[in-house]
């Protein structure tokens, strides 16, 4: 008996040194759980020999030894179930521990304060550490290292250095695992059976093990034997194959919902693409198998869920990178100095497509608690199949995505192709993996259009198909990512536009909203070009940044509508600004009781108001096309309800600049006055005044003077008892804002035509003062009054047509609403007196022709009146050349009658050069009368002396130039009297007025 | 059964028990019902060692015998 105990202990002694290395080679593995459960159970195992084992006993307490040892020789590495098995172990231990030892708290706070070392009593496992009175189990523990001579002390030092960790980790394991310590209050073994049983069912675990063998009989009655008969026909062998691991086709389902939300699972699993970002769905090698579907089709499908995973992978990816970006931009310490810019609308689209991918989460989730609740009995019963959740998928999500990828890249391709024509590969990867950054290169505005644009598109389209789903998913990501634009609108209008006051330390004071259709230009405000060329809308840019000439304007097409009267009331609410009115200070005044209103309440508004029920209850589907179509009228005429909704703001702005304008600048009254002068229509003053210049030219003096003009004017203004005009006028000096509608180039129009009237009343005095001689012989007066009657045809159109345009153009000045319109009206209405002045280009052959005949008339003049000088000195060389002349005369109208001959010449003549250069030097005039310089028909270098020719062969020469002259003049008239436009009419009065010519 | 009976019994079975614990902390693979079976041969005497060589020895035989039939 003795040599028996002193055996079993040397033997027992043995196994604990074989059992410490064992435990070791844990702890070196970093497994202290395994390590821990093996002593914890080796020292429970030698308590129960020590305890209770008799001789007889069925297992005796000598053999422990050799068990142990039969268990060593057959042990192998680890694995993750053994791990499992040591947790479950060690809490199990515990539980037992703590009920055994009953430690309370009362017992702990009534002993010495050895804080922490309580705690190691619950572990036996370090036993040698803990004080031998706590349990009987660990006393034995201890002594049983201590029987130990070698390699204990090592131990032991291991263990107090591993203590600390190995606690840890065991009250970790504590927590994680509370479900399973329930299942070890009573039997362990069932404990165990049912946990074991319940992981054998979990499908994403190694051991888990399908009810049916894989190998079967192919049964017609049976599909679960049909994916391995297919097998083996695909292998064309009739050996049986290795036992896959199979899933139900529920769990299948249930796994596909996982990999929609983002998770991997035992079927499928992320790949990392170019960016390193984990967005490549891909079936795992070894993946679970159906057993009544062929391998074939089961991946087909999969890949089908997989390609959709992708997509989704990808957009979270897309949102993830423009949030990044936004952390980037608005955390300084994160910022680089050369970050990309984000865009608003990009970053609102972000949060839209965010919001999408959240619902379909939410949806996957929700098919999932349906799977779980039909599973377990609580709700409906539900049929799982992959390819209703396929189907089901389909209708949810797939088209909305392709669309959202397709903008995006339709996007970032646009803005390739107009970079170069060259693809590279860096272009292949900017469209295959969007990306915020890739983006940073478009302008604000021109991504926010284009998506805007594109999104509209899908909308509409997908209305058209019938897709209500998908257009109003699509409808509501619009409205998201049309709403910070819409804001930047709102902002717009509200402040108006930024004006500098030559202050450059201002400049960065407030950028221009970089999101907004409105284009800031380089010029200063004071300028009469700012109004129309300082703020425009964009247009679309070239590579270098260049405006492409007669490009489309950058506008999103649902802003399109209103956007004229959002730029126009910007304009205007920052020059009233400027000026210090608020026009919005009394904006109950107006209607305008609401704040700006978001984007998504007016499109709400607009939804519902457009969409009654029209269809008789009950018929739902009256009632879907229904309201398809009315979402589709109340969609497509959206750019008109947000001009209604604008329209109100725009219109109190319009009309306080109106009245600035009107009635504090009195742009009326300047008007007048521009006219009376520019038009000469105040007639009795302006014929005073043009005697005034006149007398100075017959004088042969210099009458362009600045001075002696301003002096002429305050005369003539004296006649009347209510001065009408101003000396500045000449200088064209008016008002601050009447700058914008009155000066250039409005004023060279105004210079050009009131040229063309000075010529006319030239060329009328001198005629006038001809006739007045009365001493005329009849040939010449003849002459004479055929350049009277053209000149008063011409002068009737001119001051007749002037009149009644100007008139015309007042009233309409009057019914114009905002400073652009009035701008266009006055453009308009300039362009009409230029052209029935005959002053455009298209006419400047024809100006040229009347200013030669007014030329001709000068020259005739001048040559009458040498004539009569001379015919006074020598009447009797007179006579003869009179004769002379009327021979000639008479011979010459006879052919002329009856050929109908046209012979055309012109004279270079003093006078032209004289008018010439009297309307050419003041100022803007000289602008004015830049073509008539050039334009003078050829010329003839004739004097008024008759030392070379006769004055009757002068006359002769100048009848036969006016004959020409005219007959031109009329045939262009007549062609002008041809034509479409609003004035054809006028120059068909003309053109048969001058019928009478050959009468 | 006597109640010195049902205590060797439970003693056994808890000892069979904690053989299991240490035979699945070693990862022997053996179940419960074939560690039970060694367990009683150890008892009757059978050499630890060589039980456990032939066991190692089966399991060879076994795996080869499957891949036979795989291929």
């Amino acid at each position: 008996m003795l040599e028996n105990r002193q055996m079993f202990s040397e033997t027992l002694s043995t196994t604990d040194v074989r059992i410490q290395r064992v435990a070791k080679k844990a702890r070196i593995n970093v497994e202290d759980n395994l390590a821990a459960a093996l002593i914890q159970s080796w020292e429970h195992l030698k308590k129960i020999a020590s305890d209770d084992f008799q001789e007889d006993e069925e297992i005796r307490a000598s053999n422990l030894p050799e068990l142990v040892h039969f268990l060593m020789e057959l042990s192998n590495p680890p694995m993750p179930s053994t791990l499992i098995h040591a947790d479950i172990v060690l809490s199990s231990e515990r539980e037992m521990s703590t009920r055994k030892g009953g430690l309370t708290w009362a017992s702990i706070m009534e002993e010495e304060p050895f804080e922490g070392e309580h705690w190691e009593g619950i572990f036996p496992a370090k036993g040698n550490q803990t004080r031998g009175d706590d349990t009987d189990s660990l006393s034995s523990i201890g002594s049983a290292f201590n029987s130990e001579p070698e390699g204990s002390q090592l131990d032991q030092t291991e263990d107090s250095e591993t203590s600390l960790s190995t606690q840890e980790v065991t009250s970790d394991v504590h927590l994680t695992i509370p479900v399973q310590r329930e299942y070890f209050r009573g039997s362990s073994l069932r404990s165990r059976e049912i946990v074991e049983g319940l992981r054998r069912k979990q499908n994403w675990r190694e051991e888990s093990t399908a009810e049916l063998p894989w190998n079967r009989p192919f049964n017609l009655a049976d599909p679960s034997t049909f994916a391995a008969t297919s097998d083996l026909a695909a292998r064309g062998k009739l050996s049986q194959q290795a036992q896959p691991k199979i899933i139900q086709e529920v769990d299948a389902v249930r796994n596909v919902l996982l990999l929609l939300q983002g998770i991997d699972s035992p079927i499928t699993t992320f790949m990392a693409d170019d960016y390193g970002d984990r967005t490549q769905a891909s079936i795992v090698s070894d993946v679970p198998r159906l057993m009544h579907l062929s391998f074939e089709s089961y991946q087909s499908i999969l890949l089908e869920f997989c390609f959709m995973a992708t997509k989704l992978q990808e957009m979270r990816f897309f949102v993830k990178s423009v949030y990044e970006l936004r952390e980037r931009q608005f955390n300084p310490n994160l910022k680089p100095i050369n970050s990309p810019s984000l865009s608003r609308t990009l970053e609102a689209f972000a949060e839209g497509v965010d919001k999408y991918i959240h619902d379909v989460e939410i949806w996957s989730a929700q098919q999932e608690e349906t799977i779980v609740h039909a599973r377990n009995g609580l709700g409906r019963p539900a049929v799982v199949t992959l390819l209703s959740c396929s189907h089901a998928l389909k209708e949810k999500a797939q088209g909305v995505l392709s669309i959202i990828q397709d903008i995006l890249r339709q996007v970032l391709k646009q803005d390739l192709l107009k970079v170069s024509t060259t693809h590279h590969r860096r272009d292949v990867e900017k469209l295959g993996f969007l990306r915020a950054a890739e983006f940073s290169s478009i302008p604000p505005y021109a991504l926010a259009t284009r998506l805007l644009d594109r999104l509209g598109d899908a909308v509409k389209t997908q209305f058209a198909i019938g897709e209500l789903e998908a257009a109003s998913t699509l409808s509501q990501l619009f409205v998201a990512t049309a709403e910070p634009l819409w804001e930047s609108i709102g902002k717009w209008i509200m402040r108006g536009m930024l004006v500098r006051l030559a202050s450059p330390e201002d400049e960065d004071d407030e950028p221009a909203d970089p999101e907004l259709f409105v284009r800031r230009r380089d010029i200063e405000f004071v300028s009469p070009d700012f109004w129309e060329q300082g703020y425009t809308l964009q247009v679309e840019v070239d590579s270098d940044d260049e405006e492409i000439p007669n490009g489309a304007t950058l506008v999103p097409d649902v802003f399109r509508p209103l956007a004229a009267g959002v730029l126009g009331a910007g304009k205007a609410v920052g020059l009233l600004r400027t000026i210090g009115i608020d026009p919005f200070q009394s904006i109950t005044h107006g209607g305008l009781t609401e704040q700006w209103q978001p984007f998504r309440q007016v499109y709400k508004t607009a939804t519902s108001m457009r969409s009654p029920s029209l269809a008789p209850e009950g018929d739902s589907n009256a009632m879907d096309g229904d309201k398809n179509y009315q979402l589709r009228v109340a969609f497509d005429s959206l750019g008109f309800i947000l001009l209604e909704h604008v329209s109100p703001w725009c219109n109190l702005a319009q009309a306080q600049l109106k009245h600035l304008l009107f009635e504090d600048c009195t742009l009326m009254e300047h008007l007048t006055k521009i006219e009376s002068f520019y038009f000469m229509r105040r007639g009795d003053a302006m014929s005073a005044f043009c005697d005034l210049v006149f007398n100075k030219l017959d004088a042969q003096q210099k009458w362009h003077d600045i001075h002696f003009l301003n002096t002429a004017l305050r005369q003539t203004a004296k006649i009347d008892r209510k001065p009408w005009i101003e000396p500045d006028l000449i200088q064209f000096i008016v008002p601050f804002p009447l700058t914008y509608l009155l000066r250039r180039p409005s004023a060279q129009v105004y210079t050009s035509v009131f040229v063309l009237l000075l010529q006319l009343r030239r060329a009328k005095t001198v005629i006038e003062r001809i006739l007045l001689k009365g001493s005329l012989q009849s040939e010449e007066q003849t002459d004479a009054n055929s350049f009277y009657a053209l000149r008063g045809k011409f002068s009737w159109l001119l001051r007749h047509v002037l009149d009644k345009s100007v008139r015309t153009f007042h009233t309409e000045l009057s019914k114009a609403v905002s400073l652009d319109e009035m701008i266009e009206l006055h453009d308009n209405h300039l362009g009409r007196i230029q052209s029935l002045c005959l002053l455009q280009s298209k006419t400047a052959a024809l100006h040229r022709t009347v200013l030669s005949i007014l030329d001709l008339a000068l020259y005739f003049g001048e040559c009458l009146s040498t004539y009569m000088n001379e015919r006074d000195n020598n009447s009797e060389r007179q006579k003869d050349s009179t004769l002379a002349r009327k021979r000639r005369r008479r011979h010459q109208r006879r052919a002329r009658h009856a050929a109908r001959n046209v012979i055309g010449f012109s004279d270079t003549h003093q006078t032209e050069s004289t008018s010439s250069s009297s309307e050419g030097d003041v100022g803007e005039l000289e602008e004015g009368n830049g073509d008539s310089m050039v334009m003078g028909p050829p010329a003839l270098a004739n004097s008024t002396s008759f030392a070379e020719e006769s004055f009757v062969v002068k006359v002769d020469r100048m009848s036969e130039e006016l004959d020409g002259l005219v007959r031109y003049v009329r045939k262009a008239v007549d062609v002008l009297a041809g034509t479409t436009t609003p004035i054809a009419s006028i120059f068909g009065i003309l053109s048969f007025m001058l019928e009478e010519w050959d009468l | 059964m006597s109640s010195r009976d049902m205590n060797r019994t439970s003693s056994a079975q808890e000892t069979l028990d904690v053989l299991h614990d240490i035979s699945q902390l070693l990862n022997t693979q053996l179940d419960r019902e074939t560690l039970a079976t060694c367990v009683s041969m150890i008892e009757s005497g059978v050499n630890p060692e060589a039980l456990a060589t032939v066991i190692k020895e089966l399991r060879r035989e076994n795996a080869n015998l499957n891949a036979g039939k795989q291929d």
